[in-house]
């Protein structure tokens, strides 16, 4: 195929792929805490502050215990919301933006 | 400790702008350092009400879109009011072209704009030696409140006596201030001088208001002919210090200024 029909058929395919940004993540945005369940909200809304938290740092927040802040993270990161790493020894809750 | 105040309403008319910018003005005489914040993208005011089209190089909007710091859009305004302390104001852009452009924004955009207003108060400590912020928001629920709201330590509710206004602020508050577990005070306006001539009709008046709310009641601040009258491009409580409304307000300040967090 001539390089021109190469070009003008990667510019159609470009425009229907989603750009890799937005793909597969939820926005902690008002609108969306306000949807959470009630038990999730305090723990999101501080997520989205910190940026990069770990459930310590939550719990020193919201003065539940660290046990708590760590299911409400991990129920966050299963509703695609947050994500999860390691750094060391410590685990790392991060808004997915 | 820096604090913010949101100043918020159900509907559009309470005299919200009015309240915010006079309740800064008296704060910064009382010798704080204050910003006042328009968050109302929609119908931006506070740069008419403190005629600062020369002023006003940069705009929130700027900020929130991350091209511009803090300190290029507050405006001090400190010498030209006279104030014991600081008056730092900062305006959203009146430009239909921006207005439009902040009614586009998707959720993404909204999370980071979250995240800035969030950390608007410590930075504005840090970098002009602010103490109190003061936030002018848009009525009702959308973006651009909600965010403030949820950044702020107390909210300030602006309501008439209209049956309208009071159901929307009931609303609002069981929709957005107690899941977001926010404090909020209501401040009456406008209320029309005969329901409370009388002893009889003031506690009436107080009682009623109070039932429909578990939130404090912080004042009842009467309709006064002179102020519609007065012009919008002045600060009120420092040309007419003697008036009954901006006695009102000075007792709200005081309020705020006691207030722990």
């Amino acid at each position: 195929m001539e390089t021109r029909d190469l070009d003008s058929m990667w510019k159609e395919l470009r425009k229907v792929i989603p750009p890799v940004d937005d793909f597969g993540f939820e926005s902690l945005d008002v609108m969306t805490l306000l949807s959470l369940p009630d038990h999730l909200r305090k723990t999101a809304t501080i997520a989205n502050k910190l940026g990069k938290v770990t459930a310590d740092e939550i719990a020193n927040a919201t003065k539940r215990a660290r046990a708590v802040e760590s299911g409400y993270l991990n129920q966050l990161v299963r509703m695609g919301y947050l994500k999860k790493e390691r750094s060391g020894r410590k685990v790392l809750f991060s808004v997915t933006s | 400790m820096v604090k913010m105040i949101s100043i918020h309403s159900s509907r559009g008319g309470t005299g919200k702008s009015l309240i915010s910018s006079n309740i800064t003005a008296i704060l910064a005489s009382n010798g704080r350092n204050v910003a006042l914040l328009d968050f109302d993208f929609r119908a931006p005011s506070l740069l008419t009400i403190f005629q600062a089209k020369k002023n006003a190089k940069n705009w929130i909007n700027n900020y929130l879109d991350g091209k511009a710091r803090l300190e290029e859009v507050m405006v001090d305004l400190t010498d030209r009011y006279g104030t014991k302390g600081k008056l730092f104001v900062g305006f959203a852009n009146p430009a239909m072209e921006a207005m439009r452009e902040v009614a586009r924004k998707d959720r993404k955009w909204q999370m980071k704009a979250l995240r800035k207003v969030m950390s608007m108060k410590e930075e504005l400590a840090d970098r002009l030696g602010v103490d109190m912020v003061i936030a002018d928001t848009s009525p009702g629920v959308q973006y651009s409140s909600v965010n403030v709201i949820v950044s702020s330590d107390v909210s300030i509710i602006v309501s008439t006596l209209d049956t309208l206004d009071l159901e929307g602020v009931q609303r609002m508050i069981e929709d957005l201030y107690v899941p977001f577990e926010k404090k909020a005070y209501i401040l009456v306006n406008k209320a029309r001088p005969h329901m409370f001539v009388s002893d009889k009709g003031r506690t009436t008046l107080v009682k009623d208001i109070s039932s429909k709310f578990s939130q404090p009641l912080i004042a009842i601040i009467p309709c006064y002919c002179d102020l519609l009258l007065a012009e919008r491009i002045s600060l009120f409580a420092l040309d007419h210090s003697d008036h009954p409304f901006t006695w009102a307000l000075r007792e709200v300040a005081k309020r705020l200024e006691t207030l722990t967090l």
